[in-house]
């Protein structure tokens, strides 16, 4: 332990508690990301199929 | 469970990291005349720059299957990679810069490694702005793509084998490979070290793969509303 060691743990407490936000944000961005992936799957396959019904039309 | 099972390497990321701050700052380290208790910052500093050559590495695999199959995704990978490395030698740079005032009593000192890495820096800033230059989105990639394996070797060039040749710079670790050798890192702090190495690189790829993933999303989003 160095000398300064209750000061040293606050800072390992910020350090620690910046590093979880920073992983939660990740997570939660990933957890939108999933989301508007899927949405936007969704989108492509509702265009493709009124495509297909288009081409079928004429 | 499924959140787990997807997320287990971010999350064991996440953990050596925590383990990292809270060693790094608190386990025993070698007092060593004049870097004292500084010696802690290069499980930070190393770590991250280590974490931005693995990268820049990735985003060279990416350039060189880019021009190997012409898919788009790995022009985005590439261009992602390079950002995210830019991202994480920014970091190196920072902590490096707080080591070299608290220990040389200066931010930034006229040596050959870190003109070196500054330069280097700039390399790969310069692949943006080549890539901000050119509209047509082939010849973007091609060019981006080529252009990253000349910076890729020339960031070596400017961080390992200049500062090497010139024999005059004053930063730990010019002789060997830096933290590696068996006579750079004391004992004691490789059951820091070696871990700051594996969590900061997880954290890199981690932040890489969402970077990533936003810009594709942003690109088909553009993609489906162009043939609307």
């Amino acid at each position: 332990m160095i000398e300064s060691g209750e000061k040293m743990i606050v800072v390992v407490m910020v350090l620690s508690i910046i590093l979880a936000g920073i992983a939660a944000f990740l997570f939660f961005l990933e957890r939108r990301l999933d989301k508007a992936e899927k949405k936007l799957g969704e989108l492509e396959n509702q265009k493709r199929s009124l495509e297909n019904n288009d081409l079928k039309i004429r | 469970m499924t959140f787990l099972r997807n997320n287990w390497w971010k999350i064991i990321g996440v953990l050596i990291l925590l383990y990292v701050i809270a060693g790094g700052l608190l386990f025993e380290a070698p007092q060593l005349p004049v870097i004292r208790e500084t010696v802690r910052n290069i499980y930070f500093h190393v770590g991250m720059w280590f974490s931005m050559m693995f990268i820049l590495f990735m985003s060279l695999f990416f350039s060189l299957r880019y021009l190997r199959y012409f898919r788009p995704d790995d022009d985005l990978k590439a261009a992602t990679a390079v950002k995210t490395g830019l991202v994480f030698g920014t970091l190196g740079l920072l902590t490096g810069m707080i080591w070299a005032q608290n220990t040389w009593g200066s931010y930034w000192v006229n040596d050959p490694k870190l003109n070196g890495a500054a330069v280097g820096m700039l390399t790969y800033l310069a692949y943006m702005v080549l890539r901000g230059s050119v509209d047509e989105h082939d010849k973007k990639a091609r060019l981006a793509a080529v252009y990253n394996i000349f910076a890729f070797v020339l960031f070596f060039v400017f961080i390992m084998i200049l500062p090497r040749l010139s024999q005059g710079s004053i930063h730990p670790g010019i002789e060997g490979n830096p933290a590696l050798s068996a006579g750079d890192l004391d004992p004691r702090m490789r059951k820091v070290f070696f871990p700051a190495i594996a969590g900061w690189m997880i954290m890199a790829w981690w932040l890489f793969r969402v970077y990533y993933r936003i810009l594709r999303l942003r690109k088909n989003i553009d993609e489906l509303n162009e043939n609307d």
